[in-house]
């Protein structure tokens, strides 16, 4: 260019004028296609939208009225179903498929999985109510989720369901993911426990008997079957912020501690003294009988591949652990899964429940398809079936049944691996409150990183939980200013004989079944 | 004029017009439930003294930011330096700069974490194998080292960008310079300090105060990695303000916390600025 | 030249550089080596010492068989595209005009303009995040390709509009006296003089800028919720979520950085050109 103009190449004024106008326009034209055919492209990888939601008004009046059921949508229509990354559901197993069995026998609907991780679903549901935009059909929910954000579903009763059959139905534990405050919002879906397992081959070979039934015993057992000369630890557990929450509960309510106070704002009480011991019990299995790395280690990545490969013999987890040692790479074959055990005098057991459902918001275009969704997610058939078909794969987590009638389906009973069910539903009699309230996320990282202190040494257990409480303290008050309080305590409910009996009676149906599994 | 006018206008309404109002909302008591401010004055402001998180998280951030530019400066210029000389392969070398610059983040936090996994990471393979290391290195396990781990993570984006950018500086220096120094015997080292680091102190200056940004700003590696942990011995302040505003939700108390995170930064700006107008 | 032994300290020299760009080229390679090697592999043979060259491990495309079961994750490529694309050619629209205005042009106040630019690229996302969630609420942009488009032309501007005045800079200025003195008004100065020259410089900045925006995470978190699914937190939440095993893992992370990755290297010899040519100070 400079060339140009010095040797005087350049064209003259006028013509520069026009090509400079010509250049203009076919850089503007190519601008413009390039726009076009990237929105033509944007608009083509939308679903189809369906046509708008029926007229069929779903019943709004007074919910003891036995309205006939509402009608779906004939014409087709694009289900925006949000779920837990956790919740493998979307990806259809390999043996059970429940998304596809649901299209199928409804072809008018396209369910679109629409997927978060759990940490992410709290602020995803924030901004998406506070936008008011739709967003989903079926969301996600769990008892935090909904005690915040009950105000943006809809009450099933609204839609003419009446929920007396899930009421009379459902295990209390899973009770919280789905009601607040006299309504039911949605169907369960993820009913899970911690339990502990044992690596039957390694304790087989040290010659122990059975599973520990105090902590005691279970020290001592630790201590017989440690060996990390050779590689294999005694106990196991996901350590790290955001898995730690649930271990520090089984070792709370092992040493027959509760976390709220009873008074009108269920204050969290981290620096009880049982709650002190608790984490003095786990920094010193930490110590004596873990692998150092497991202080940061993610229970269903290190934690389960380590446990999975016979590295450490005692593990606490969910019973998908046992699914894995089903896995041809498992070079674990055998396997025991019992209840966690409480301190000798203190407490039998204890542990922690992660109980969750789907629920339907207010602004769902298609609410009554959504419920219709919802009864087959909440039926025997999809509750039972996802649980025996689903999740041989390594990231699998499939839940329980969520309610009582489900555990006497004979295909649970008669399940070569009906033992996790029944250690699960042993454990859920004890005391396994997951502690669900509005300011959850909050709470618990508070809790999780002062226990990580006292596990890392930096601080002692006293004084980790006595921070852990004032940080507390600041955070349930600004909760209670906001929501006042009143959240669900299951665990009331469960202690209860008529509770205690239903589960007694499902028990005898897993009498003859064994606590472990043995593999070839 | 009117060439400056949509710069402005983008500016103001994206830019400006936001964190003037961020600045404002400091002042709220606002939640991402429901964006509804209540105006609280300072309080937020002076939570922040009582707040033992903050403060740790503000310390971390310092450590990290100070680590980082004198890791990172140093590496960058000698990995400059490096592919400025003439050697066969460089131009692989001089392609791959920006490779680790273009990764995503969330790639980065699970490269290193797998590689630097305690139990099944190829470094501490390495280590174990060849005898210096009985037991597994708990490399992002450790409370004293995870911090510098992560360090070192960023580093590995940084170093070769700023190699980048230095090796654009050098290759600005006039050759004559250069070779009349060579007619004169002057020393390699004399070389470097008397004409090749006058010219690129700018740059220096420059790539002191990206590091500085780059390093405040991390965020995508440490949830990947270590989340925080162990304890909250990986708690910088960008994280520590993303928690409180999405997760935890408190976006007014978040927002005070963020704009401290670009006041640090800005801050570390002037004073290397000012450090080099010294000089 | 004639050909000579050289010298100790040559010698010295050579070795030492040579040295150090096999331990540089290892340390900058091997990571997204390594990641792209174990996404190929089994997922328990990823996680079991000794890794794959001592030991022969299983090849299974298994991994990205997971990750391409995601029925977002075409949505999200193309929403992370779109998004890229607008907002860098947006922020460069808006903004050649008064970098052009900075680099040629004396006028008062331009170095204080200048030094606003950097202060303003020291500002980190965050701050500037927070108050436009709320703000994008009340003009209804939260969870649409526009508002994103916005947010993340936010990011870039500073950086942009400072790369675009070292281009214009590299354009000698006596190129424009001598068009304005034939006559040419600004604007056409602009276009038919500056624009050939930086050619190489523009697309370079559109290059950084279409990385930046896709690598983007937090804005684009928040921002994005459901109707505008982006790849990286897409990406995000399956890691995160399931926690995968790792070898699902690389598997994302390569589908995710793979346009990227390729964008740099066959652009490689186009960028160092672009250095050459002054595109960054």
């Amino acid at each position: 260019m400079t060339d140009e103009i010095s040797t005087g190449k350049m064209k003259n004024l006028s013509e520069q004028k026009g090509t400079d106008r010509r250049r203009f326009l076919k850089y503007g034209a190519g601008v413009v296609v390039v726009a076009a055919a990237a929105a033509a492209g944007y608009y083509a990888l939308q679903p189809a939208p369906g046509p708008p939601t029926p007229t069929t008004t779903a019943a709004t009046t007074a919910a003891t009225t036995t309205a006939p059921p509402p009608v779906t949508t004939a014409a087709p229509i694009t289900l925006n179903f949000m779920t837990a990354a956790h919740h493998d559901f979307y990806y259809d197993q390999e043996s059970y498929k429940p998304l596809a069995i649901y299209m199928q026998n409804n072809p008018n609907v396209k369910l679109n999985p629409i997927v978060y991780s759990f940490f992410d679903v709290q602020s995803k549901m924030a901004s998406a109510f506070t936008a008011g935009i739709y967003a989903w059909d079926v969301a996600y929910v769990w008892g935090a989720l909904l005690e915040q954000f009950d105000q943006y579903f809809t009450p099933l009763t609204d839609l003419g369901w009446s929920t007396s059959q899930i009421a009379s139905d459902i295990i209390p534990w899973v009770q919280n993911a789905i009601y607040w405050k006299g309504q039911f919002y949605g169907y369960p879906r993820e009913n899970e426990v911690f339990l502990l397992h044992g690596n039957k081959d390694i304790m087989d070979e040290k010659g122990v008997a059975g599973m520990p039934k105090t902590y005691e015993e279970l020290l001592e057992l630790c201590k017989r079957v440690h060996d990390p000369d050779k590689g294999v630890y005694a106990f196991g557990a996901g350590l790290q912020p955001g898995y730690l929450f649930p271990v520090y509960l089984c070792f709370l309510h092992g040493n027959g501690g509760y976390l709220w106070k009873n008074d009108s704002q269920q204050t969290v009480v981290p620096d009880s003294r049982e709650s002190v011991r608790a984490v003095e019990d786990i920094v010193d299995i930490y110590k004596h009988y873990m692998n150092p790395g497991a202080i940061q280690w993610i229970a269903d990545v290190q934690t389960s591949t380590d446990f999975l490969q016979g590295k450490h013999v005692f593990d606490l987890w969910f019973p998908s652990h046992n699914k894995v040692a089903l896995q041809p790479e498992s070079a674990m074959k055998s396997v025991y899964c019992d209840i966690w055990p409480g301190r000798k005098g203190v407490a039998d057991s204890g542990s922690m429940v992660a109980a969750e459902g789907y629920a339907i918001p207010k602004k769902a275009k298609y609410p009554q398809d959504a419920l219709a969704f919802l009864k087959y997610v909440g039926n025997a058939d999809n509750q039972v079936e996802c649980y025996i078909t689903g999740s041989w794969t390594p990231n699998g987590q499939a839940p329980l049944p969520s309610f009582f009638s489900d555990h006497n389906d004979p295909r649970l009973i008669n399940w070569p691996f009906a033992y996790t069910v029944k250690a699960h539903v042993k454990q859920q009699m004890y005391n396994c409150s997951r502690y669900e309230r509005p300011a959850y996320t909050e709470i618990t990282a508070a809790i999780e990183a002062e226990v990580s202190n006292a596990i890392a040494g930096t601080k002692t257990p006293r004084q980790a939980m006595s921070d852990a409480r004032t940080a507390t303290d600041k955070i349930v008050a600004t909760e209670f200013e906001r929501f006042g309080g009143g959240y669900f305590e299951p665990w009331k409910t469960v202690q209860q004989d008529s509770v205690q009996s239903q589960f007694k009676a499902i028990l005898k149906n897993f009498e003859n079944v064994p606590n472990y599994y043995t593999g070839k | 004029m009117l060439l400056l006018l949509p710069f402005f206008v983008f500016v103001t309404v994206l830019m400006a017009y936001p964190l003037a109002y961020s600045a404002w909302l400091t002042l709220n008591d606002i939640e991402l439930t429901d964006l509804k401010p209540t105006f609280v004055g300072p309080d937020n402001w002076l939570r922040l003294g009582s707040d033992p998180v903050f403060i740790t998280s503000a310390t971390n951030t310092v450590i990290f930011l100070l680590l980082e530019v004198a890791i990172s400066i140093p590496g960058g210029l000698a990995l400059g330096l490096l592919v400025n000389e003439n050697f066969r392969g460089r131009s692989i070398i001089r392609g791959s700069l920006l490779l680790p610059w273009a990764t995503p983040p969330i790639v980065m936090a699970v490269m290193f974490g797998f590689i630097f996994s305690d139990q099944f990471g190829v470094v501490n393979y390495m280590l174990q194998s060849l005898g210096i290391a009985s037991r597994p290195v708990m490399f992002f396990a450790s409370p004293q080292f995870a911090l510098i781990m992560l360090v070192l993570v960023a580093s590995w984006k940084n170093i070769p960008l700023f190699a980048f950018i230095f090796l654009s500086a050098l290759q600005n220096i006039p050759t004559e310079l250069m070779e009349s120094a060579k007619v004169y015997k002057a020393g390699a080292f004399n070389r470097f300090r008397h004409i090749t680091f006058p010219y690129l102190k700018p740059t220096m200056a420059s790539n002191s105060i990206l590091a500085a940004i780059l390093s405040v700003q991390v965020f995508d590696v440490i949830v990947g990695i270590t989340n925080g942990g162990p304890g909250r011995s990986t708690y910088t302040l960008y994280f520590y303000a993303y928690l409180t505003s999405f997760p935890f939700l408190h976006l007014g108390y978040g927002a005070t916390m963020a704009y401290i995170v670009g006041i640090i930064a800005v801050i570390f700006a002037f004073g290397v600025l000012r450090m080099y107008k010294v000089d | 030249m004639v050909k000579r032994n050289l010298t100790r300290e040559e010698a010295i020299r050579k070795i030492i550089t040579y040295v150090f760009a096999v331990i540089a080229a290892t340390l900058i390679i091997f990571p997204y080596a390594w990641i792209v090697l174990a996404s190929f592999q089994n997922w328990i043979d990823a996680v079991t010492l000794p890794p794959f060259p001592v030991r022969m491990v299983r090849w299974t495309l298994d991994n990205y068989i997971y990750n391409l079961s995601f029925s977002t994750l075409p949505k999200a490529i193309a929403d992370s595209a779109i998004v890229a694309i607008f907002s860098a050619i947006i922020v460069v629209t808006m903004c050649a005009w008064a970098a052009y205005a900075m680099s040629k042009i004396r006028f008062k106040g331009r170095d204080l303009l200048y030094n606003l630019i950097i202060i303003l690229y020291m500002i980190p996302g965050l701050p500037m995040l927070i108050p436009i969630v709320v703000l994008f609420k009340q003009f209804g942009l939260l969870d649409t390709l526009l508002g994103l488009i916005f947010a993340h032309g936010i990011i870039l501007i500073p950086l942009m509009t400072w790369f675009l005045v070292g281009v214009f800079d590299s354009v000698p200025k006596d190129l424009d006296e001598a068009a304005q003195i034939d006559g040419l008004s600004r604007f056409f100065t602009i276009i038919r003089v500056n624009m050939p020259l930086v050619k190489a410089g523009l697309a370079l900045i559109l290059v950084f800028s279409f990385t930046i925006s896709w690598n983007e995470l937090m804005f684009s978190n928040t921002i994005g919720i459901v109707n505008t699914p982006m790849l990286q937190p897409v990406i995000l939440d399956y890691l995160l979520g399931t926690r995968v095993q790792f070898a699902q893992a690389a598997a994302g992370g390569v589908i995710s950085s793979l346009p990227i990755v390729v964008l740099a290297y066959l652009l490689q010899r186009y960028i160092i050109s672009g250095i050459m040519k002054g595109a960054i100070k």
